[in-house]
């Protein structure tokens, strides 16, 4: 095999260790402690390498994760396992063991649902929602294949759902079948994961989008009732690949909405009654000779399908056809010149500038085109570019150009402080307050990518005050390992502890502008308690309950005391301007 | 000191963080600008975006038009006995029944019609474009309601000069005016510099001054108190003469909009909005998600004008949405993206208790594409029809840059 010209981050005016921190906070969630200078020892190239082609197996995540049955789960098995409050109490009542007339939170039947529930192993959508977040802040931070974490996040994002309420429960085998999965492979496989998962089938509505009346279908009578439902068809081009420029007309949208009729799930809300009527009838349809695709819950019914020819930006596709009809459209789409544009301009901002360098996006877009969309191969593009290195210092005064979104932020300086994230509770509040709630992106756009969208007082006061909270194990279920920063020496002044921690937090970087800036803070003791008095109060003010479930409805932990000098030197850092940059 | 107070004095005003311990620098700085402003009493319009784009057929639907039994299956209302026969040519859904009151009363008005110029279908770029003020124009980033504050011809006399109810300040008010946004009027004694955002700061700047004012105490020296804008009017308010908000996103931004108008801090341009009205699938008839929006709207905006009755003569409210939706429902018992909709303008000068804009024709060789209403009324006509007149400002070209259309009557100044 030719082996790949090194990485051109010498010529961006890197050293190995500043290449090295550069790597570790775009191509992972941040350094830990120690490791710009181990991964500058054992080279750059060789990490970049082993982190676009990781080891399957990850012994140390899979023992933090061991716990979390349900991570394995098929959509089924998750959806027969966990309800939604309402679905509990409607089956709760049915059985008899819950009187009718009340809410499911209401005092006169909370004890008794909650009796059922245990009895017949059914666990809470709030549960899940809980697992699936630690699951993702537990591999962000502690997983060797970081890369492979960041662009599941990117791509989760890009193919965004919401997992609002009850439809959280397709979200685990989304993240992981339909996205995770896919990462490194061809970006078509990625679309059509995507396409067929009831996540998104369910989320942009495609499920019950039908042939129109009076239109012949792929199997059965032309309906007398029906339409179609434009949205997914909408966003597929809008969002999902094309880009709103892409050069799609309205009749598009409507010939790819058509061309997904009968892309259908089997409804399962954990009702073993409607489940059994939903097969019944498709066993009947199948027993007529109708065509039927089936995968997990996933199910394509002919019946449904708008069988009519169909124009899709100028190709025909010919009438008669079932499944065929999606699959091509996404070959379509997946080959588009249109396409490679989009996401070549959705890379560049998330690994290397809020608003790139046009002559970059234009060659990561030739990188999609010739590798057929493997994305391993944009990605190894990507590094390979000068302008990723440059982007190390072409911030404001010489400072990295991207700021963290507060997810990005969380997880950094959990593993900045070598911190073991054994539970989230104490996270969600946070997260929820900075805007952005995991899994939880209403818009199909998902969570934005800019900074504009997350830098304002207020959420940077949230943050200031998280690492502070975090530096003095705070925050609950996260712990830090300060001695890890320093190798177990104790500075010997404050101004010794800033100049020491900001070098090890802030790897790479010219330590001297940060250090200026927090002097006079680290030598005013009410600074912390400020803080965290303000942060604190405002946090315990805030709303509870972000939807029905109530986990992002946490209030904050004891006020912080700042007592401990190392702790909150460290947490100012956190909280400082260079650290929210990466 | 841990109690939460504010103070408004003849020297300025300041909202005093003191969980932070000190006044953020930029509101000691707009406070001391023109203090004098302060106690003028001025307009304010009231702007609320609903995003997702409302169904503006569903809202106001015509009363006998031959199409629409047919297109609307599932969701054409009954003329005689759902709908509010507002001109013998419209009806209102029920859900918007407080509209009906205000409609009748003549201080509210409805336009069908609206919408944009340029046709796209994304709800992103659309509300883009609406919040620019300029469709087409992907580059442009300063908002609409951002050049009007701009256009006012004063300083600011506070930091409320205008101020948006979210927790990120939207497109529409992003530009050089300074503008706020505030997620929560009950945060803000707590978290002053926290609640607020202001506009173009870099985070560098942004950190400098918010580190500094939690470093010192000097900003709340010197500050004379004159007025309170006390805990108990922003923990216990209560809305005068009976209002009741919904106590939804919309019904509570509105709440807060009410206490800055009554606080007389300064305010003169307020954005809200309300989410939800992307009603692809099971869009419902006289009850439904769309009806629970429209009564949610309805009831807020209603509750606002009842809470403000002794300032209605300053106030006016505009709704505004991106785009309409399907003439005919879709298969799923919703409608999809369109073109135009219709928007509600509220006030005493409002040329209300008519529905303006172009007739609305339903048969298919009249829509746009064969399938949706038409745009006959340009957004901006709409906007700057009401923004000029009421807030006194001038509404040529640089209210709305490359526009050279006239402005509607639609609210007399």
């Amino acid at each position: 095999m030719r082996r790949a010209p090194p990485l051109p981050y010498a010529q961006a005016g890197l050293s190995d260790e500043a290449a090295a921190a550069h790597a570790l906070n775009r191509l992972a969630f941040g350094p830990r402690p120690g490791e710009a200078a181990e991964v500058a020892r054992r080279g750059v190239e060789s990490w970049v390498d082993e982190q676009l082609a990781p080891p399957a197996s990850d012994p140390d995540l899979d023992r933090r994760l061991a716990d979390l049955d349900l991570l394995a789960w098929t959509t089924e098995e998750i959806t027969s396992r966990y309800l939604t409050p309402a679905f509990a109490l409607r089956r709760a009542v049915a059985e008899g063991a819950v009187p009718e007339g009340y809410g499911p939170r209401d005092a006169e039947v909370r004890d008794r649902l909650r009796a059922w529930m245990d009895q017949r192993q059914i666990r809470s959508v709030a549960e899940l929602r809980r697992d699936l977040i630690r699951a993702k802040l537990t591999r962000a931070v502690h997983a060797r294949a970081q890369l492979r974490e960041v662009l599941t996040d990117f791509w989760f994002n890009h193919f965004n759902v919401d997992g609002r309420g009850g439809q959280i429960l397709t979200v685990p085998t989304y993240e992981r079948d339909a996205i995770r999965a896919h990462v490194f492979g061809r970006f078509r496989d990625l679309l059509g994961a995507t396409a067929r998962h009831p996540a998104m089938l369910t989320y942009l509505d495609n499920w019950q989008s039908r042939a129109p009346s009076g239109t012949p279908v792929a199997f059965g009578r032309a309906p007398r009732r029906g339409g179609i439902n434009e949205n997914y068809g909408r966003e597929l081009l809008e969002l999902h690949t094309l880009g709103v420029d892409g050069g799609y007309s309205q009749a598009d949208v409507v010939a790819v909405a058509r061309a997904f009729t009968g892309w259908s799930v089997i409804p399962n809300r954990g009702d073993p009654d409607a489940m059994e009527q939903v097969e019944t009838g498709l066993a009947r349809l199948e027993s007529r000779g109708a065509p039927l695709v089936r995968d997990g819950l996933f199910v394509f019914r002919p019946n449904w399908h708008d069988a009519a020819p169909k124009t899709v930006l100028g190709r025909a596709l010919p009438g008669g056809r079932g499944i065929e009809d999606g699959e091509d459209v996404l070959d379509l789409l997946a080959a588009h010149e249109a396409t490679a544009s989009l996401i070549a301009h959705k890379l560049a901002v998330r690994f290397v500038d809020d608003d790139p360098d046009e002559g970059l996006v234009g060659r990561l877009a030739d990188a999609f085109r010739r590798t057929d969309g493997d994305l391993g191969a944009v990605m190894r593009a990507l590094v390979a570019d000068r302008a990723f290195w440059d982007a190390a210092r072409s911030g404001p005064d010489g400072a990295p150009s991207k700021v963290k979104t507060p997810f990005e932020f969380v997880a950094s300086a959990a593993r900045a402080t070598g911190a073991d994230v054994e539970d989230v509770r104490g996270i969600l509040g946070p997260l929820r307050d900075m805007g952005e709630p995991p899994f939880h992106a209403e818009p199909p756009t998902g969570f934005p990518d800019h900074a504009a969208a997350w830098v304002n007082a207020g959420l940077l006061l949230t943050r200031m005050n998280l690492g502070l909270r975090l530096a003095a194990g705070r925050v609950r279920g996260a712990r830090p390992d300060l001695d890890a920063l320093t190798g177990g020496r104790q500075p010997e002044s404050v101004d010794a502890a800033l100049r020491t921690y900001v070098g090890a937090l802030l790897p790479g970087r010219d330590p001297e502008p940060t250090v200026a800036l927090l002097r006079p803070i680290v030598r005013e003791p009410a600074f912390a308690r400020r803080v965290a008095e303000a942060a604190t109060r405002a946090e315990a003010e805030t709303a509870p309950a972000l939807d029905d479930d109530g986990v992002f409805a946490e209030t904050a932990d004891a006020p912080l005391d700042a007592d401990d000098t190392a702790a909150f030197v460290v947490g100012v850092v956190l909280g400082s301007p260079a650290f929210q940059r990466q | 000191m841990l109690s939460r107070r504010a103070f408004l004095s003849s020297g300025g005003l300041a909202l005093l963080a003191t969980g932070v311990g000190g006044v953020p620098s930029f509101l000691t700085r707009a406070a001391s600008a023109t203090p004098s402003a302060l106690f003028r009493r001025r307009k304010v319009l009231v702007t609320v975006f609903q995003r997702g784009a409302m169904d503006g057929l569903a809202a106001v639907q015509p009363l006998s038009d031959p199409h629409l039994a047919r297109l609307r299956p599932t969701l054409a209302l009954d003329p005689q006995r759902q709908l509010l026969d507002l001109d013998g040519r419209y009806g209102l859904h029920p859900a918007l029944s407080p509209f009906a009151d205000l409609y009748r009363e003549g201080r509210l008005g409805v336009v069908h019609g609206v919408g944009s110029p340029v046709a796209t279908r994304s709800h992103f770029d659309a509300q883009d474009f609406m919040e620019t003020g300029r469709p087409g124009d992907k580059r442009a980033d300063t908002g609409w309601l951002n050049r009007a504050t701009g256009l006012l011809g004063h300083e600011p006399a506070t930091p409320f000069q205008a101020v948006a109810l979210t927790p990120a300040l939207p497109l529409s008010l992003r530009g050089q005016a300074p503008a706020l946004a505030v997620a929560k009027l009950e945060d803000f004694g707590v978290l002053a510099p926290g609640a607020l955002a202001a506009t173009g700061e870099s985070l560098e700047a942004l950190y400098a001054e918010t580190a500094g004012d939690l470093l010192s105490d000097a900003g709340r020296e010197g500050l004379d108190a004159a007025r309170l804008l006390d805990e108990a009017r922003l923990d216990r308010y209560r809305p005068e003469n009976g209002a009741e908000y919904p106590r939804s996103e919309l019904g509570e931004s509105l709440r807060q909009i009410a206490q800055l108008v009554k606080a007389d801090v300064g305010l003169e341009v307020a954005f809200a909005e309300a989410g939800g009205w992307d009603t692809h699938a099971r869009q419902g008839s006289d009850t439904g998600s769309f009806a629970r929006r429209a009564a949610d709207l309805a009831r807020s905006v209603a509750a606002f004008w009842t809470d403000l009755e002794r300032f209605q003569d300053d106030v006016v409210v505009l709704t505004m949405t991106e785009f309409g939706r399907t003439v005919a429902e879709n298969g799923t018992g919703g409608t999809d993206h369109g073109r135009a909709s219709a928007m509600f303008v509220l006030g005493n000068a409002v040329c209300g208790g008519e529905v303006h804009g172009q007739p609305l024709a339903l048969d298919p060789d009249a829509l746009e594409d064969g399938r949706d209403l038409p745009v006959t009324t340009d957004f901006r006509a709409l906007f700057a029809g009401v923004a000029g007149p009421h807030l006194g400002i001038a509404t040529g070209d640089a209210l709305f840059p490359g526009w050279s259309g006239q402005p509607i009557e639609i609210v007399r100044s």
